[in-house]
C-alpha cells in the first residue's frame, strides 16, 4: 500500500480550496463585517465564495483527469472532471443569483453552506468507495437540508427544510442498507474490485434486496416517481438560490453518481447495470416519473410547485439517459444534466428576482413582466424553451442526444427505444405547461399598478451569463460534448 | 475561411447577425436601416443563385460546403449547398423575406424593434432550411424560424391572439417532434449513421431500409410534416393562427415556412422510404382530397377576410399533396412549381388584405364593399393575387396546378376529376371575395370610417413589396423553364426509384 500522498493533496486542491474560503467566510463575517447590513454582508461573502469557485474551477481544469487518486479510493477520469467543473459553474450560478436577497438573515452562513455542498457534489463525482460515497453524499445531502429551511421569516421553508430532511433521512437509510448488503455480499467497499466480485460470483438473490434499497434510495434523492413527494413542497418553500441548488448541482452529482453504480467508469467493468432486473426497475421509474411529473405539472398554479413537477418529468428522462448510456458513454447524459441545471437554476434565479420585489410565486403574478422588465422576460424565456427543448436552444440538443442514444442501435426494437418515443410524446405536454409561464410573462397585460422591476446588478449578470451559455452550448453542443 | 465565403452561408448570416445586433441594443434608426441588408442580401444572393445555377446540374449541390461542427460522433455537420428542388424555393424564401421585411420596416407596429429582431431570426431560419443539406440542420432551421412565428402571434397578433398562439404552438411543436423522431428512425435504422442526405441516399441505394422500419419511420414522417403542412384533418392551427398573426409572420409562415414540410417529404421521405411511401398512397390521397372538397367548402363560407386566406392557403396544400401520391417527376415537380407559385400569392393576398384593413378597420367581408373607386391600384392588385390564386394562365400557379393535374390524370383520371372541381370552388370564393371588397355599394358603417378616415390608394411602402411578389409571379408564370429545367435534372434522378401507379 504505497500512497502518494502529494498527488492526493493536488487532486484534492479544488475542494481544500473550498473548504478554505469558507473558513475565511466565517472569520471576515465575525470581524471586519460584523457591523455592516445584512446585504453588504452578502455581498462581500458571495463575491469571496465566487472567487474561490471560480479559482477552484480553474484548479480542477487545470489538473486534469489525473487517474486513480489513493490507490483507486478517488477515480478522477473525464467525467469526473467535466462533473466537477459542472458543479461549480452551477455554484457560482446559485450564489449570483442569491446576491441582493433581502431575506436571508445570516448571509455568511448561507455561503459557507452553499460552499460545503458543492464540496459534497464534488466527491460524489470522484468517489470509487461505497464509504466516500455515503459521506459525500452525506455532506451534500445534510447541508441542502439547511439550506431549504434557511428563510427563517417564513414557514414554508421551514416546513420544505423539514419535509425534505425526512424524507432525505430515510433514502439515505435505505442507500445504506443497500451498500451494506453490497459490502456482505462481495467483501469489499471499491466499486472496481466490487464489479470483479459480480462478475466471477454471478447473480445473487441478495443482489437484487440490494439493488432495489440502493434503488429506492436514489429515486428518493432525484426525486423520480414515485418517491417524488416531497419535491413540490421543497421546491415551493425552500430560498429560491436554494431550491436552484436542489434542481441543478445536486442533480448534476447525483445521476453522475448513480450511473458510475450502474455501469462503472470506462476502465472497469459494467457494475451492478449488469443484474438481472435492474434496467427494467429503472426503466418503469423513467416512464412513471415522465408520466407523473408531466400531468400534475398542467394543473399548477404556483410558478415553484410547476418547475417541481417538470424537475420530476426530468428525473424521468435523465433515468432514460442512464439507462443509454450504459451502451453510449455519459456524454449526452451529462450534457443533459448541465443544460438543464443552468436553465432551471437561470428560472429560479428569475423567480427570485420577482419574488424579492414583493411578487408572489403564483403564475399570474408573471402577467405583463416583458414590459416590468425586457431583460427579466428574455431570460426567462430562454430558460423555458430550453426546459422545453425548442431548438436551438440547449435543452434541444440535450433531448435530442439522450433520445438518439436511447433509440440506437435497436431503434423501436427494445423497450429503451420505446421509453424514448414516450418521452417525446410526453415532452409535447411538457411544452404546454411550459407555454403558460411564457404567456403570463410575454403575453398578457401586467396587472393594474405593476411597477417597473429592477434587477440588482450582479443578478441581472448571472442570469445573462446563463442565458448566453444556454444558447451557446444549444448551437455549438460540442463545447460540452468534446469531454467525451 | 471557404464557409464565410460562400453565398450560402451569407445568406444566412446576414439576417442572423443583424437580429443579434439589434438584440444587443442598436438604436431604432440605424435597427431599420440594418434591417434592409438583412433583408435584402439574402434576396440578392438567392436571385444572384437563380441567375447563376449551373445547367444540367443533376442531382449535385451547388456551392456545397461543409464545416466542422464537432458533433461528427452524431453524423452531424453542418453542410450547405442548392439542388435543383432547393433552388426555386430557397429564392422564395428571399423574395418572400424582402416582401414582409420591407412591409414590416415600414409598418407602424409597436415596439418595432422587437419585430425586427424576430422577423430577421425568422428570415435566417428560412434561408437556411432551404440551404441545408444534412436533415439535422434542416430540422434545426425549421425550429429557428418556428419559434419567432409563435411569439410574434402571441404579443402582435389580432383578435384571439392568446388561444391562436397557444394552439399554434402546441399543434407545430408535436409536428416538428413527429418528425424529428422519423428524421431519427432514419438515421438510426438507415445504418450509415450520419444525418448527410447525400451519405444516406448513397446508403440507401446500396441498401433499402427494412420494409416495417420504413413503414413507422414514414408514418412519422407523414403525420409530423402533415401537421405543419395543415393536411386534413390536421388543418386546424392554420386558418386561426393566420387570422390572428401580424401580417409579416403570416406571409413567411403561410409563404415559406409551411413548404418545409412538403420540402421534407420530397428531399428526404420519398428518396429514402420510396416502398413505404407507396404502401402510405392511398390513405394520402383521401386526405388531400378532403383538403381540397372539404376545405375548400368551408373557404367558401369564410365571412373573415383573413380567415379565408387561411383556409384557401390549406386547400391549396391538397393539390400539393396530391402531386407527391403520383410519384412522378412531373408530379413532384409540379409541387415544387406550386410551392413557390402559392407562396409567392398567399403572402400577396395576406399583404394586401392587411392593407384593406388598415383602411376599412374591419375583416368582415359582410362590413365591406366598393373601396375600387377610392382605392383601384389596390383593386388591381388584390384582382391580380386572386386570379393568381384561382390559377390562371400566365401566373406561376397556372403551371404547378397545371402539371399536378395532368401527373394525376396519368395516375387516376377521377381522383383529377375531383382535384379539378376544386379550381371551381377558389373561383367562387375568390371571386366572390373581389366583389365583396371593391365593388357594390359601402355599408353604413363603413362610410362612417372613411368619412373620418378617408382612404388613401396604396403607398409606396406597401406597393414596392406587393410588386416584387407579383412580378416573381408573373415571371415564372411567364418563363417556368427557369425553375423546371434544374428541377427536372434534379428529380429525375431519385424519384426514379419510387415510379410507380397508385395500386
Amino acid at each position: 500500500m504505497n500512497i502518494d500522498y502529494s498527488l492526493f493533496f493536488r487532486a484534492m486542491q479544488p475542494e481544500s480550496l473550498l473548504i478554505e474560503a469558507a473558513l475565511a467566510i466565517i472569520i471576515l463575517d465575525l470581524t471586519v463585517m460584523r457591523r455592516k447590513d445584512l446585504s453588504a454582508r452578502l455581498n462581500v461573502a458571495s463575491l469571496v465564495g465566487a472567487l474561490a469557485v471560480a479559482l477552484a474551477a480553474v484548479l480542477a481544469l487545470r489538473n486534469g483527469a489525473m487517474g486513480e487518486i489513493l490507490n483507486g479510493v478517488l477515480n478522477l477520469d473525464t467525467l469526473a472532471v467535466a462533473t466537477r467543473v459542472g458543479v461549480l459553474g452551477l455554484t457560482l450560478l446559485v450564489l449570483g443569483i442569491g446576491t441582493g436577497g433581502a431575506r436571508i438573515r445570516n448571509p455568511a452562513e448561507y455561503v459557507v453552506i452553499v460552499l460545503c455542498a458543492a464540496v459534497g457534489f464534488m466527491l460524489m463525482a470522484s468517489a470509487q468507495q461505497l464509504l466516500l460515497v455515503f459521506l459525500a453524499l452525506e455532506l451534500a445531502s445534510l447541508s441542502l437540508y439547511v439550506l431549504a429551511g434557511f428563510d427563517k421569516s417564513r414557514p414554508e421553508s421551514a416546513e420544505a427544510g423539514l419535509k425534505y430532511f425526512l424524507f432525505g433521512g430515510m433514502a439515505a437509510a435505505f442507500l445504506l442498507f443497500g451498500f451494506s448488503l453490497l459490502y456482505g455480499l462481495t467483501g469489499t467497499l471499491d466499486l472496481p474490485g466490487m464489479s470483479v466480485v459480480m462478475a466471477a460470483t454471478g447473480f445473487h438473490p441478495m443482489l437484487a434486496v440490494a439493488m432495489v434499497m440502493i434503488l429506492v434510495g436514489f429515486g428518493y434523492k432525484a426525486a423520480a416517481a414515485p418517491f417524488h413527494l416531497w419535491a413540490p413542497d421543497a421546491y415551493q418553500g425552500a430560498p429560491a438560490p436554494a431550491a436552484a441548488f436542489i434542481a441543478s448541482a445536486s442533480k448534476l452529482a447525483g445521476f453522475v453518481l448513480f450511473t458510475r453504480l450502474l455501469w462503472g467508469s470506462a476502465s472497469q467493468g459494467q457494475m451492478l447495470g449488469a443484474t438481472p432486473g435492474w434496467v427494467p426497475v429503472v426503466w418503469l421509474l423513467a416512464g412513471a416519473s415522465m408520466l407523473v411529473g408531466n400531468l400534475a405539472a398542467l394543473a399548477q398554479s404556483n410558478v415553484r410547485r410547476l418547475l417541481a413537477y417538470s424537475a420530476i418529468a426530468h428525473a424521468g428522462a435523465l433515468l432514460l439517459g442512464v439507462i443509454a448510456s450504459g451502451r453510449s458513454g455519459p456524454g449526452p447524459l451529462f450534457f443533459y444534466l448541465t443544460t438543464y441545471g443552468i436553465a432551471t437554476a437561470g428560472a429560479f434565479g428569475v423567480f427570485h428576482v420577482l419574488e424579492n420585489q414583493g411578487g408572489a410565486q403564483k403564475l399570474k403574478d408573471l402577467a405583463g413582466l416583458h414590459r416590468r422588465s425586457p431583460l427579466l422576460a428574455g431570460c426567462l424565456m430562454v430558460f423555458i424553451l430550453s426546459l422545453a427543448g425548442v431548438p436551438p436552444l440547449s435543452g434541444f440538443f440535450g433531448k435530442f442526444a439522450v433520445f438518439a442514444a436511447a433509440l440506437s442501435p435497436a431503434g423501436l426494437g427494445s423497450p429503451t427505444g420505446w421509453l424514448a418515443v414516450f418521452a417525446i410524446a410526453m415532452s409535447a405536454v411538457g411544452l404546454y405547461y411550459y407555454l403558460l409561464i411564457l404567456k403570463e410573462a410575454l403575453v398578457r397585460p401586467a396587472a393594474a399598478g405593476a411597477t417597473a422591476v429592477k434587477v440588482p446588478a450582479a443578478a441581472a449578470l448571472t442570469l445573462v451569463a446563463a442565458a448566453g451559455l444556454t444558447l451557446i452550448f444549444g448551437m455549438f453542443p460540442s463545447l460540452l460534448l468534446r469531454w467525451f | 475561411m471557404n464557409l464565410l465565403l460562400n453565398p450560402l452561408f451569407l445568406s444566412i448570416a446576414a439576417p442572423f447577425a443583424v437580429a443579434v445586433a439589434i438584440l444587443c441594443g442598436l438604436p431604432q434608426r440605424w435597427s431599420k436601416r440594418l434591417a434592409y441588408l438583412g433583408f435584402g442580401l439574402p434576396a440578392l444572393i438567392a436571385l444572384w443563385c437563380w441567375a447563376n445555377f449551373p445547367a444540367n446540374n443533376g442531382a449535385e449541390y451547388a456551392w456545397f460546403v461543409r464545416a466542422s461542427t464537432g458533433l461528427e460522433g452524431f453524423g452531424i455537420s453542418l453542410a450547405l449547398g442548392l439542388n435543383g428542388v432547393s433552388l426555386p424555393l430557397f429564392v422564395l424564401a428571399g423574395l418572400v423575406g424582402l416582401a414582409a421585411g420591407l412591409y414590416a420596416i415600414r409598418s407602424t407596429a409597436e415596439r418595432t424593434k422587437l419585430y425586427l429582431m424576430l422577423l430577421l431570426f425568422m428570415q435566417a431560419g428560412l434561408m437556411g432550411i432551404f440551404a441545408s443539406e444534412d436533415i439535422f440542420f434542416l430540422y434545426f432551421f425549421h425550429e429557428l424560424a418556428l419559434i419567432p412565428t409563435f411569439i410574434m402571434v402571441g404579443i402582435w397578433g389580432g383578435r384571439d391572439r392568446n388561444y391562436a398562439a397557444m394552439k399554434m404552438t402546441i399543434y407545430l411543436t408535436v409536428g416538428a417532434m413527429l418528425s424529428l423522431l422519423g428524421l431519427i428512425a432514419i438515421y438510426v435504422k438507415s445504418g450509415a449513421n450520419t444525418f448527410d442526405l447525400m451519405a444516406l441516399r448513397e446508403a440507401v441505394a446500396a441498401q433499402p431500409i427494412a420494409a416495417t422500419a420504413q413503414k413507422y419511420a414514414f408514418g412519422l414522417l407523414l403525420a409530423g410534416f402533415g401537421i405543419l403542412v395543415s393536411l386534413w384533418p390536421f388543418h386546424t392551427w392554420a386558418p386561426l393562427g393566420y387570422g390572428a398573426a401580424p401580417s409579416s409572420a403570416a406571409m413567411l409562415h403561410a409563404g415559406v415556412l409551411k413548404k418545409f414540410g412538403l420540402y421534407g417529404l420530397i428531399q428526404v421521405a420519398l428518396p429514402l422510404l420510396p416502398d413505404a411511401a407507396r404502401a402510405h398512397s392511398q390513405i394520402l390521397t383521401v386526405l388531400a382530397l378532403g383538403n381540397v372538397l372539404v376545405i375548400g367548402l368551408i373557404t367558401i363560407a369564410q365571412r373573415d377576410l383573413k380567415q379565408m386566406i387561411g383556409y384557401s392557403s390549406v386547400m391549396h396544400m391538397g393539390y400539393a399533396f396530391l402531386g407527391l401520391v403520383c410519384f412522378s417527376t412531373l408530379g413532384t415537380g409540379g409541387v415544387v412549381l406550386l410551392m413557390v407559385a402559392h407562396g409567392l400569392s398567399v403572402a400577396l393576398m395576406f399583404l394586401l388584405a392587411t392593407s384593406i384593413h388598415d383602411r376599412t378597420q374591419t375583416f368582415d367581408l359582410a362590413d365591406m364593399g366598393g373601396l375600387a373607386q377610392k382605392t383601384p391600384v389596390l383593386a388591381a392588385f388584390f384582382v391580380a393575387a386572386t386570379l393568381a390564386g384561382i390559377g390562371l394562365p400566365g401566373f406561376a400557379n397556372f403551371w404547378g396546378e397545371l402539371t399536378i393535374f395532368v401527373a394525376l390524370w396519368n395516375v387516376s383520371p377521377w381522383v383529377a376529376a375531383a382535384a379539378i372541381a376544386g379550381v371551381v370552388i377558389s373561383a367562387i370564393y375568390g371571386l366572390r371575395a373581389v366583389a365583396r371588397v371593391f365593388f357594390g355599394s359601402p355599408t353604413p358603417a363603413l362610410n362612417g370610417v372613411m368619412a373620418a378616415n378617408p382612404p388613401a390608394d396604396l403607398s409606396w411602402g406597401e406597393k414596392i413589396p406587393a410588386l416584387i411578389l407579383l412580378i416573381a409571379l408573373l415571371v415564372v408564370g411567364f418563363w417556368p423553364k427557369s425553375i423546371s429545367t434544374p428541377l427536372n435534372a434534379a428529380l429525375t434522378a431519385p424519384v426514379a426509384t419510387a415510379k410507380t401507379a397508385i395500386p
